[in-house]
């Protein structure tokens, strides 16, 4: 009973309620997840059975783009709704190229933040706080943010699978929009969000079977808008894409091109435009 | 097409891997064709020559490179580095082992490195994989996984148990690649039965198969487990930090916190509760809260908690006064939440406490300032309203009560002799003793402002009862006070109603007792009046009536009734003096005595005096060569400036000539007066425009005989009083002698003298004797309408 809960009392960690970062974790095989996470993402495979590899493809999609913006230089990263990042996490990545590459992750889910700092013990270029994507100037003031990113110097920042649970009345454009004021110009904005367009009707039902049983509902958006939602950067090549088709490798490109309309997820990538001070 | 595997060998220079004991057979053969699913994968059959650069290779990525420069070397360790050195190494050590059994039946080729089969099974087990794998592995990293492996596979002695470990080994290097579905083994044993050496005996080749499930399954239970237990172990993290957050705010928290279980018994009291009822933190667990809290108000604070306790509701919200253990009170504004299980059922009750004592304090003190005096300390008007009410409210059908409003006398006196700062002492010294002379269970002594106070007198028995009181507090003020070093004494005029409660209103009491303090004061001052309901009910009458006079004026309920003034020798025309009468709806007709006296007292006589004036002056001008007439003027209208306008007027637009008006005053309008208003020279300038000037009702005030020279008049009306006692035993000589003087003192002045109440031939007579010019009463005619006037006249003056 969560609603008579007095709000300085404990923050809920509530395992009898999904977390979209534990069901994110199961659709990518991992164990990091509970009965509740399970039920939910068998729940949804069962309308949409491809939602892992969805899963899978919003992840490959996020190690190309970190891979472009590390080709690029960016040292900096911020990833926004990381969940429980396991395989190839931000950092992992972009220190491919980057070996001194700094990231900063967040999510609002207190199992997960305290899983990432688990994961993260001992590495000082790294660090997981827990905050509301919504209040985005908690993210940007926050002080070990501050101390660990300079926002004088290009930043990446990674809005994977977190837009689409930000409602309208939530304001994602004001989001976007603070986060782009903090970031200096050649900063990168990556951005993958969950879309109808050209979805079935089992998609949409499980969409609805999503937001019926989720404490955290998704808001689906049109192409057009979450081309919109990038106003103010300079999206680059090939622009607002499916998530597979966003640069693929050389081997997933022909499949990548037959899954057309497959991962109901749309991805880019945006550059502040302006001279680089950095 | 012919691929030709690579030679492979089997070091034993990792004694971790569990085959460091085993032989390095190099192991070259040959095999028919590829059945390579790399469609693409177009390997000539030089391969020797060609060093795996084969046409798809041409993209040439790290690892197929890689494969290509180690092919045909065995990664003794097994493990799944792609590291070319330690590659390299193995290969370095790999000859020079010998130590690993050979194995007969597989058939050695010459060292002869080619890429291009195992590049062909690599790549088609690192397409398989990545199509397979849930989690992101791309093909890149795929390759890098399977290389090393398929190079050993290709390379597998047909020994089980070695075959067996390389299974083991493929199975880690998925495990470790996050390869956890069943389907990427499913790829791996199809992609394996593709591309196994054909030599291996069945179960040779089983084992691998065997050794890839077993540790797979086994490597995936492990993992599970790890990642089971490194989520639980952040739930417990976060739970951890969760709590120590609720810690640090429940220890530093302002609000004093206590937290129960659903049966009352106290699990929890932080500092701030803990300070706020004066006890220990630790001592106050396990106790029950009811033990713990001390509400002033039990009932009221007990059933919320129950009623939270029961489930009935999950807030309340309440200001609650508690008892410290050490006796003392704070004030608490109380929230209370119930916390319920995933059942429904309550878990925890959680009350939060503030202390708003001072907040309270605070309030308290403005509502003693807003009902109380500031200067004396006791109750207002609106605490005294507030405590009458009250009283009111409560009382019995039996009960009575008493009101005394209370005012000193002269008390401007001593603001204006001794300056404002005496005037207050003597306020706080006179509250004080009405306070001392008054019993504060049985009295209220507020003060209503200036030198005014009132006390509320509860459950008296009739007013008898209260007069003790009454006169000791009056004595109580007479007594001196000392100011500014001055010897003050002051007296007090009270006036007192005490009735029934039942039917009382608290503002008709004040309003009652305040009317009786001014009959007090009328009175003389420096005692007390009893309310007078009587008294009450004529003076409302009078006031009804001043108040009506206007209307009554609009509506003609006044009219004039003219009385005849004769020459009482006969030589002179009569006269006649215009008298008001009012009838009124509900009254009936009222004497002039009736009304014209609240006139005067409320202003109402100036408009009045104003219709009477205009009225006769018409009246009489209607009457040619008719009488004089004689008008009555209030004091008040000499004393207004627009009187001599009014006349003027009133002659011009009538046509009277003046000398036939005369304006009736009284002795008191002769008077200079103080502030300078007009008074006698408006009558000297009446007087000169030729209109006759009557000092009525002579003799009766303190009249001043040697002004009578100096006045305007030009006749004095002696009053009845005198007429009335002519030819009495006793009083008759005197009245003579009066009469006397006046005729003499008048004639001297160039006036006439009238008589007034004549009701006799015997009085008329006499008075003509004394000189008395003219005479006027009952005698000769009673006051007669305008219309009957002429005849009456007619009459006179033939009887005369």
């Amino acid at each position: 009973m969560t609603d008579s809960r007095p709000e300085w009392a404990p923050a809920a960690i509530n395992l009898d309620q999904p977390s979209s970062a534990r069901v994110w974790d199961y659709f990518l095989g991992g164990s990091h997840n509970f009965e509740v996470d399970r039920r939910v993402a068998e729940q949804a495979i069962a309308f949409k059975p491809d939602l892992p590899d969805v899963a899978r493809q919003v992840r490959m999609f996020l190690h190309r783009a970190v891979r472009a913006a590390a080709a690029a230089g960016i040292d900096q990263y911020i990833d926004i709704g990381a969940g429980v990042p396991t395989m190839g996490p931000v950092h992992e990545t972009a220190r491919e190229q980057v070996p001194n590459a700094r990231v900063v992750y967040v999510d609002h889910d207190s199992v997960a933040v305290a899983h990432g700092e688990a994961m993260l013990d001992g590495d000082p270029d790294a660090i997981f706080i827990q905050a509301d994507a919504r209040s985005p100037r908690a993210i940007l003031d926050h002080p070990e943010v501050r101390a660990l990113i300079d926002f004088d110097r290009p930043v990446a920042v990674l809005l994977c699978s977190l837009l689409h649970f930000v409602s309208a009345d939530d304001d994602p454009a004001t989001l976007v929009a603070t986060l782009r004021e903090a970031m200096a110009p050649g900063s990168y904005l990556i951005v993958q969000h969950a879309s109808h367009d050209g979805q079935p009707g089992d998609t949409v039902k499980m969409l609805q079977m999503w937001n019926a049983n989720s404490p955290e509902p998704m808001h689906w958006r049109t192409h057009d808008e979450i081309e919109a939602l990038l106003d103010g950067f300079t999206i680059l090549e090939p622009g607002v894409v499916q998530v597979q088709l966003w640069r693929p490798d050389a081997e997933e490109q022909s499949r990548a091109e037959q899954d057309h309309d497959r991962y109901a997820s749309y991805a880019a990538v945006g550059v502040k435009p302006g001279s680089t001070t950095g | 097409m012919v691929a030709r595997y690579t030679e492979f060998g089997v070091g034993g220079s990792d004694p971790g891997s569990g085959l460091g004991a085993s032989a390095a057979p190099r192991a070259v053969f040959e095999t028919g064709a590829s059945r390579s699913d790399s469609g693409d994968t177009t390997n000539g059959s030089t391969n020797g020559t060609t060093n795996g650069t084969t046409s798809d290779a041409a993209t040439s990525d790290a690892a197929t490179s890689d494969t290509s420069d180690i092919a045909g070397l065995v990664d003794v360790s097994f493990a799944t580095t792609t590291d070319p050195a330690a590659r390299e190494a193995a290969d370095l050590s790999g000859p020079a082992t010998p130590s690993v059994p050979a194995i007969p039946t597989a058939p050695t080729v010459p060292s002869d490195p080619d890429a291009g089969p195992i590049d062909a099974f690599a790549r088609a087990w690192a397409v398989a994989l990545s199509a397979a794998a849930a989690t992101p592995l791309g093909f890149d990293h795929a390759l890098r996984v399977v290389t090393p492996l398929a190079e050993q596979v290709v390379a597998v002695p047909d020994d089980p148990e070695l075959a067996r470990k390389i299974g083991v080994q493929a199975a880690g290097a998925l495990i470790d690649a996050h390869c956890f579905q069943g389907a990427c083994v499913a790829v791996t044993v199809e992609v394996l039965d593709r591309h196994l050496p054909p030599y291996l005996r069945p179960e040779t080749s089983s084992a691998l198969r065997a050794g890839l499930a077993s540790a797979f399954a086994e490597g995936l239970r492990e993992r599970t487990r790890a990642e089971q237990a490194s989520i639980h172990e952040a739930v417990l993290t976060a739970y951890r930090a969760g709590e120590a957050r609720f810690r640090t705010v429940f220890r530093n928290a302002a609000l004093g916190i206590v937290i129960t279980d659903k049966h009352g018994q106290v699990l929890e009291v932080n500092p701030a509760l803990a300070e706020m009822l004066g006890v220990d933190a630790y001592a106050a667990r396990g106790r029950t809260i009811r033990n713990l809290i001390d509400p002033t108000e039990p009932g009221e604070y007990w059933r919320g908690y129950n009623a939270l306790l029961a489930g009935e509701q999950t807030e309340a919200e309440a200001d609650t006064r508690i008892r410290r253990v050490d006796g003392g009170v704070v004030w608490t504004h109380v929230r209370t939440t119930a916390v319920r299980d995933d059942g429904g059922e309550v878990a925890l009750v959680i009350a939060l406490h503030e202390d708003v004592t001072e907040r309270r304090r605070a309030t308290d003190q403005l509502r003693h300032q807003a009902t109380h005096d500031a200067l004396t300390g006791l109750p207002n008007r609106v605490r005294l309203l507030d405590a009458v009410e009250e009283l009111l409210r409560c009382a019995g059908p039996e009960d009575r009560l008493g009101l005394c409003f209370l005012d000193l006398d002269g008390f401007k006196g001593v603001n204006d002799t001794l300056g404002h700062q005496a005037g207050d002492e003597l306020l706080t010294v006179i509250a004080h003793r009405l306070s001392a002379a008054t019993d504060p269970r049985r009295h209220v002594v507020a003060r209503m402002g200036g030198d005014e106070f009132v006390i509320l007198f509860r459950r008296t028995q009739g007013a008898q009862s209260v007069f003790p009181v009454i006169e000791k507090v009056l004595d109580a003020v007479r007594q001196p006070v000392m100011l500014d070093g001055h010897s003050v004494t002051v007296t007090a005029s009270a006036g007192l109603v005490e009735r029934p409660a039942a039917g009382a209103e608290a503002t008709e009491l004040l309003r009652a007792a305040d009317i009786t303090l001014y009959w007090a004061k009328s009175a003389g001052k420096a005692d007390f009046a009893l309310f007078d309901e009587d008294r009450n009910a004529r003076e409302v009458h009078r006031y009804a009536l001043a108040q009506a006079l206007p209307a009554a004026l609009e509506s003609g309920e006044m009219f004039l009734d003219y009385q005849p003034i004769v020459s009482l020798s006969g030589g002179r025309p009569p006269s006649v003096e215009a008298l008001v009468r009012w009838r009124h709806p509900e009254r009936g007709l009222l004497k002039p005595e009736e009304f014209i006296p609240v006139a005067e007292e409320t202003g109402a006589i100036v408009e009045l005096g104003r219709w009477v004036l205009d009225r006769a002056v018409q009246d009489a001008a209607s009457w040619p060569d008719g009488p004089a007439v004689a008008v009555n003027v209030a004091v008040r209208q000499v004393h207004d400036y627009g009187l001599v306008r009014e006349v003027a007027t009133a002659l011009e637009a009538s046509g009277l000539p003046a000398e036939r008006l005369c304006l009736e005053i009284t002795e008191t309008a002769l008077m200079d007066t103080d502030d300078g208003l007009p008074g006698p020279g408006t009558l000297r300038t009446l007087a000169d425009m030729g209109i006759g000037i009557a000092v009525d009702d002579f003799g009766t005030g303190y009249s001043n005989l040697a002004r009578l020279r100096h006045l305007p008049a030009t006749s004095l009306k002696i009053d009845a009083s005198f007429v009335a006692d002519l030819g009495s035993p006793d009083a008759g000589g005197f009245a003579e002698s009066v009469i006397t003087s006046l005729v003499v003192l008048a004639h001297a002045a160039g006036m006439t003298v009238t008589a007034e109440g004549i009701e006799t031939a015997d009085q008329a007579e006499r008075l003509t004797a004394l000189g008395v010019d003219y005479g006027q009463g009952f005698y000769y005619s009673r006051p007669v309408p305008a219309g009957d006037i002429q005849a009456v006249l007619e009459r006179l003056v033939t009887k005369a």
